[in-house]
């Protein structure tokens, strides 16, 4: 059965339709799977169509470009009313991208500007247009921040290849799963240990109980725990008592048996461990992202996160002591790579020559931009664009990725980066050449950045 | 009771719009809009920026167009700072520009206005759209898919991103294309150029069709505005050219721009309405893109989109008011896209490392950039502090130019539809796909 979809655009610039159409052949395969029920760029079916559907009846909802007018914010709570998963696909929906540096500047300046002054205005007395015009919002607002979203891919635009790989991956997570797949039976039915003595009765993690069966029980049939690849099972296993009192009698993780639960999340509930996107439903990025987004709760006298992946009391409590121990333990890892650790230019960690305008002479395609006296957003930007900017066209990265896994303000870091990277250099100096901060360091993220909008200090009787 | 018609998105549409026509009880059509829903302030966010920044900001105004709106910037601010670029920079961009416009084309004529006339005017909402088309029609759909993605490659080649692309900079380009990449494109173009030629059959086919239609609905007499190079069609670089209703061809160096391009601010768009300044407004009121170019071209740059342009002249006359002609123009402007990029793919200016004025000073100022993107003339006007900080920035983009034309038409063809019946006689084939 296609999925039902729906690609909602707001004030865009269309590039991430466009860098999925760049599929071309690569999107046959993947056209049937897909049941088109809204994407004005492509298909006839007009905005009525969408308000007129039940609620919660697409499956997969796209919301791409910012709310800029009152009409995109109206579309948003729209989208969200409609579609059981909402994709912020590219640097807009994520962060605002360019967009974004609109709020640098009052809503009145933007529309006096556009409207009433721009040179070739002939009019003469030249107002806002009102008439059938939505409005504008007075300034940029994250979507993530007028509804709840539950996956970002970022970049502007993100590559094809991220979106083909984003899309792939909701579709298996709608689709049937294995055929050998058996949700009413667990791991533990037809383990060969079940009665000889298990991995459990021995204290040792094994999240067989808690795991659906159809895989033939090959690792506890050889030696080794199950770590639950088959994902939850509709059917615990009694045992799976045994593991819950086994996880909750853990008061600090050794560094064994981080890993096994870290492995088992991942497996059990996750999406691989990669960054291209950012899916919340995936406890593991969830608590590597936003840790603070987890409420915790107590149960028999123990502390674990609030979350409910499997509605199975049980499960979804094991899973939740589990996430809860490795919420602030160093053994938790997850990787996010920057724009640098991929790319291929050579580091000799000198400090730059003079800094340098990009207009100025010609950088070399060896040596790290940094070095040379380039402004590179690398070190301070999500990877997963495949480093091209930097390797394949001698410019600059200019952090359209957004911060990776942990920095919350891509600016404030790289203006820290570039600190001690000049730690040789006036200040002074440094400074003056910084003449637009918000614009360089902040210029697809300055709508979810701390610095916020322009405001006006109202004084009293001021 | 007045009736209102209203298409709220207009769909296959690059952008936000709807469209509303207004009926009075006497079934006479009252008011026709096309209403633009967004916009987001560009010229007024890139103040304050460093001017070679801007053109990595400008791309961002339209992911189907970005290229032109990389170049053509990076254009003004260069004739802001009085800045020369080496050649083979200059041919690279032209490449670039082209390559641009060839995956546009293709993707406008398969994927945004073929369905309409493959599966006829009647059919069914539902099915009428690209994939379907596809489903139908697969051979012709692999084609189309092999043409856009030989566009878009050849930009992620030069550009480094098709989308957003960061290749040029105030002086010339950052790199130029490797040798073993332009070998791959250049193996591949003899077969691009094959499938322009079939493109071209189909689309004749349909125009012959549909001739009944292009050439009785929509026939709107307006002004048309182009880029020429001393007459010759040219997307990179030129004067603007103005024709008038009656065929007169009047060319403003991009510098005056505003001696011939007025901007009317209406009450129901956020797209503005441009129109020619001395001939006022509505009279003036001109449109833009491939038909606007036809029109304005002496003739075209290359031999075989010079003979698709006689062709097309021979069958419309020496100007085309016929809004549906469009189509056949976007596909003599293909032509000459894969023709150009056929010869420059030859020239060994486009490996050279030489693409890069390496000695760039600010200069106080303003500058003009213009360029022909797929969708019609895109012009900056950038204002440069001593430092090179942008000042100002007044944008007239491509869509934009065409936005008071297309009202027009839409109030033409509302007219014959509702008030003329002129739809009721119309001769419309089978459709090729039922």
């Amino acid at each position: 059965m296609p999925v039902k979809v729906a690609f909602m655009q707001l004030s865009s610039c269309w590039g991430c339709h466009q860098s999925l159409l760049n599929a071309h052949l690569g999107l046959l395969p993947i056209l049937p799977e897909l049941d088109i029920v809204y994407w004005p760029a492509v298909v006839d079916f007009k905005h009525a169509s969408l308000v007129e559907r039940p609620d919660g009846d697409i499956v997969v909802g796209f919301i791409e470009g910012v709310a800029r007018t009152k009409q995109d914010t109206e579309n948003v709570k729209l989208m969200r009313k409609k579609c059981a998963v909402i994709v912020a696909i590219g640097a807009c929906a994520c962060y605002g991208s360019v967009k974004g540096l609109a709020n640098l500047y009052d809503i009145e300046d933007l529309i006096k500007r556009k409207f009433m002054e721009t040179e070739a205005i002939t009019d003469e007395d030249p107002k806002e247009p009102t008439e059938f015009v939505p409005g504008f919002e007075d300034y940029i607002i994250n979507i993530k921040d007028i509804i709840d979203v539950d996956m970002f891919i970022p970049g502007c635009p993100p590559t094809t290849e991220n979106i083909i790989a984003a899309v792939s991956y909701l579709l298996t997570l709608v689709g049937e799963g294995p055929a050998n797949l058996n949700k009413n039976s667990s791991v533990c039915e037809k383990c060969e240990l079940y009665k000889k003595g298990c991995f459990l009765d021995q204290k040792m993690l094994c999240y067989g109980p808690i795991t659906a069966a159809g895989c033939e029980e090959m690792c506890p049939n050889n030696g080794d725990i199950c770590y639950g690849c088959f994902r939850p099972t509709n059917k615990p296993n009694n045992k799976a008592k045994q593991l819950k009192e086994l996880i909750d009698d853990i008061l600090a993780l050794t560094l064994e048996q981080g890993a096994s639960l870290q492995h088992f999340l991942d497996l059990y509930l996750g999406v691989s461990n990669i960054t291209n996107f950012y899916f919340r439903g995936d406890l593991i990025q969830r608590l590597a992202y936003e840790p603070e987004r987890f409420a915790t709760k107590e149960v028999e006298g123990r502390v674990i996160l609030d979350v409910a992946p499997t509605g199975n009391a049980i499960m979804d409590e094991i899973i939740g002591r589990a996430l809860y121990l490795l919420k602030d333990d160093p053994s938790f890892k997850f990787s996010s790579k920057t724009v640098c650790s991929h790319c291929e230019r050579e580091v000799a960690d000198k400090v730059p020559t003079d800094l340098k305008r990009d207009y100025q002479g010609l950088p070399t395609m060896d040596k790290c931009f940094l070095e040379q006296g380039y402004i590179c957003l690398g070190p301070v930007t999500q990877a997963g664009c495949g480093t091209i900017c930097p390797n394949k066209a001698n410019a600059p990265c200019l952090g359209c990725y957004g911060p990776p896994v942990g920095v919350k303000e891509q600016g404030a870091k790289f203006i820290s980066a570039l600190g001690s990277l000049c730690a040789d250099k006036d200040p002074k100096e440094v400074m003056k050449f910084i003449k637009d901060p918000a614009g360089l360091f902040n210029r697809f993220t300055l709508a979810d950045s701390t610095l916020g909008h322009k405001y006006h200090d109202k004084m009293e009787g001021a | 009771m007045v009736k209102e018609i209203v298409v709220e998105p207009v769909t296959r549409l690059e952008g936000h719009g709807g469209l509303r026509i207004v009926l009075g009880d006497d079934g006479k059509v009252k008011d026709a809009q096309f209403n633009i829903t967004s916009t987001r302030f560009f010229e007024k966010f890139c103040e304050g920026r460093y001017c070679e920044h801007v053109p990595r900001i400008t791309p961002r105004i339209c992911g189907i167009c970005p290229i032109p709106h990389h170049l053509t910037p990076t254009k003004a601010v260069e004739d802001a700072w009085g800045v020369q670029i080496p050649e083979p920079a200059r041919k690279l961009r032209i490449l670039l520009q082209n390559a641009k416009q060839y995956s546009s084309h293709l993707l406008h004529f398969y994927a945004l206005a073929a369905p309409d006339f493959l599966l006829g005017p009647m059919a069914d909402p539902a099915l009428r759209n690209v994939v379907h088309v596809i489903n139908k029609m697969p051979d012709v759909g692999a084609m189309a898919l092999k043409m856009m993605d030989f566009g878009q490659k050849l930009c992620a080649a030069i550009g480094g991103k098709s989308v957003h692309p960061i290749c040029a900079i105030v002086g010339g380009m950052k790199k130029p294309l490797d040798e073993d990449v332009r070998d791959k494109f250049l193996k591949e173009v003899d077969e691009q150029i094959e499938f322009t030629k079939k493109t071209v059959e189909i689309g004749l086919k349909v125009v012959e069709d549909y001739w009944d239609v292009v050439a009785n609905v929509g026939v709107v007499p307006t002004y048309y505005v182009g880029l020429t190079k001393n007459g010759v069609h040219d997307i990179y670089e030129g004067d603007i050219r103005i024709v008038t209703p009656d065929g007169k061809k009047i060319d403003y160096a991009p510098r005056n721009y505003l001696d011939a391009l007025g901007e009317h601010i209406p009450d129901h768009s956020y797209a503005t309405h441009m129109y020619y300044k001395p001939a006022g407004y509505p009279e003036g009121i001109y449109r833009a893109n491939c038909l606007a170019m036809i029109n304005a071209a002496d003739k075209m740059a290359t031999p075989l989109a010079d003979e698709a342009l006689k062709a097309f002249r021979e069958k419309t006359g020496p100007i085309s008011h016929h809004t549906f002609a469009y189509h056949w123009a976007r596909l003599i402007e293909t032509i000459e896209s894969i023709e150009i990029i056929a010869t420059l793919l030859k020239d060994p200016d486009i490996c050279n490392p030489d693409c890069k004025t390496l000695d760039i000073e600010p200069k106080e100022g303003s500058g003009v950039g213009v360029t022909e993107a797929p969708r019609g003339l895109l012009l900056y006007n950038i204002w440069s502090d001593a430092e090179g900080i942008c000042k100002k920035l007044n944008l007239l983009v491509a869509t934009n130019h065409n936005i008071a034309g297309i009202e027009k038409s839409l109030m033409h063809v509302a007219k014959q539809v509702f008030e003329d019946k002129a739809l009721d006689g119309l001769k419309l084939p089978d459709p090729w796909i039922k």
